[in-house]
């Protein structure tokens, strides 16, 4: 009796991990080929997705689309969202042309709502989704999607709907256009190319996200971020 | 339903994995316990983020039974009992605050209660977690997990808006013959969140005849080692059974036994 067991594990239900949307919108702008940042930037996402996909946690409940914004004005979807489980290596970004950062963003919150309305329609759980905005330089593309863009970033945040990381890189990258899509964490500059430092700190908040539960307060761990990052 | 039906009551709360490697304490709480004719079993599961949630976890269970147990048929039909039992839990982990030394946030934490006399029941719950029943050989699901829009939202007993949250109901035990209480833990092995509904084995466990010493046993088993691989959370369940007629269901003991055919076998497991 005292092997007894009242549930086996073929009586569990599946339920699906509750997941953590992380959309990357980043610059691909011909700027971003300058002191090889966009080299870098492939190294840190490469190192991003090592970091996920080594994690228990993580792995089952991350889920990476990158938007790119630049060419001719072009927002691009690279990779859309998927947990890493199934995901193949990230892909080789490539700069060149313009910085139409609003039309990026305005990929990134159109990809973001479209999954979040699939998750509801497939009963699967998730978590605040994150955004992370990295640009070296000034929006150039249309005023117009600029500024509708913000207005829908600004609207997500202020109601606790949407985690936004700003963050500008390079001596040339626009603070103050990134902190108007912020109202609540100002942005910060990238410390020389620090993309590595800055991805496995994602790859750890990510982390820590996912293994939250009901009542958590996820705290960022604002030590880490010294590493990359600066006012 | 007469005063004299028995109700058998299991529960167990195991600590998570996640909780074991960062050494803090299990923050799942259950308590059961039949007292002036009136069953009881709750459930809390305490806030994450309260340094002492397992410490309110516990006084609610043991306040909200010990409540039903002496006061059950004050509630039964009285308007604005949701109020005045919000209140007396409040003041209840207030009073407790105090002697700990803290704040009442601190002790933040959902709380699932099924109270049972006679034909009657109440039901209570503030916060995620799932309340259940077997009506004839339906698994019913009387009260959802109350999650917001994200998994790691929900409310507790100390939310400024736990009364607007709170489900709170009578009903007649007609035709049920077991109830459960799941913290989100368990939830997670043992409610479908796409259906909305139980899993099948809460309906063997409440129509096993075991006894409860066997059924305890088995529950414990069944969490340290299948239960609590599924998610790295507390992990806790209450269940109230009715007390079944001597007699022996062959086809649940032979799908616990499925090496046993023999019914006179059978009859000697008990």
């Amino acid at each position: 009796m005292q092997d007894f067991e009242l549930i086996k594990e073929r009586d569990l239900v599946d339920n699906p991990s509750a997941r953590v949307a992380v959309c990357l919108c980043l610059d691909v702008s011909s700027s971003m080929s300058d002191y090889n940042a966009i080299d870098e930037l492939n190294e840190g996402i490469a190192l991003f997705y090592e970091a996920v996909k080594n994690d228990e946690e993580a792995l089952y409940a991350a889920e990476v689309c990158i938007v790119t914004f630049g060419g001719n004005d072009e927002a691009k979807c690279e990779v859309d969202f998927s947990t890493l489980s199934i995901q193949g290596n990230p892909p080789v970004l490539a700069a060149y042309g313009n910085t139409p950062m609003g039309e990026g963003v305005r990929l990134a919150l159109d990809l973001l709502d479209r999954r979040k309305q699939e998750y509801k329609d497939k009963g699967v759980d998730y978590y605040q989704p994150w955004l992370v905005l990295m640009s070296d330089g000034q929006p150039n593309g249309s005023a117009e999607v600029l500024e509708d863009s913000i207005k829908r970033t600004r609207d997500l945040v202020t109601n606790k709907k949407l985690s936004l990381f700003p963050i500008g890189i390079g001596a040339s990258a626009d603070m103050e256009a990134l902190a108007r899509f912020s109202p609540i964490r100002p942005p910060l500059r990238l410390k020389g190319l620090n993309f590595k430092e800055f991805f496995e700190w994602l790859s750890k908040s990510v982390s820590k996200v996912s293994q939250s539960t009901p009542g958590d307060k996820v705290e960022l761990d604002l030590g880490g971020i010294k590493a990359w990052g600066e006012a | 339903m007469g005063r004299g039906v028995m109700w058998h009551c299991i529960h167990y709360a195991t600590q998570g994995r996640s909780h074991i490697k960062n050494n803090i304490p299990c923050q799942d709480k259950t308590y059961a316990l039949h007292k002036h004719n009136v069953s009881v079993i709750a459930l809390s599961d305490g806030a994450g983020s309260a340094r002492l949630s397992h410490v309110g976890a516990q006084e609610c269970v043991c306040f909200i039974s010990n409540h039903f147990a002496k006061y059950f048929d004050d509630y039964v039909d009285r308007s604005r009992a949701k109020e005045q039992l919000l209140a007396l839990i409040q003041k209840a982990l207030a009073l407790k605050a105090m002697r700990h030394n803290c704040s009442v946030s601190d002790l933040a934490c959902t709380l699932l209660c099924v109270a049972i006399k006679g034909n009657r029941f109440i039901l209570f719950h503030i916060g995620d977690g799932v309340i259940g029943c077997l009506r004839g050989n339906v698994l019913e699901v009387l009260s959802a997990p109350d999650n917001g829009e994200f998994a790691n939202v929900t409310n507790f007993i100390t939310s400024k808006n736990a009364l607007e949250s709170m489900r709170y109901s009578m009903g007649s035990v007609d035709k049920i013959s077991g109830f459960v209480l799941m913290s989100d833990g368990t939830q997670a092995s043992l409610y479908s969140k796409k259906q909305g509904t139980l899993a099948p084995v809460i309906r063997d466990i409440i129509q096993s005849d075991f006894g409860v010493k066997k059924l305890q046993i088995g529950l414990q088993n069944s969490f340290e080692k299948t239960i609590k691989n599924a998610t790295s959370d507390d992990c806790s369940i209450a269940f109230a059974m009715k007390r079944k007629p001597r007699g022996y269901n062959t086809r649940l003991l032979t799908r616990y036994f499925p090496c046993i055919k023999n019914a006179n076998l059978l009859k000697k497991m008990r």
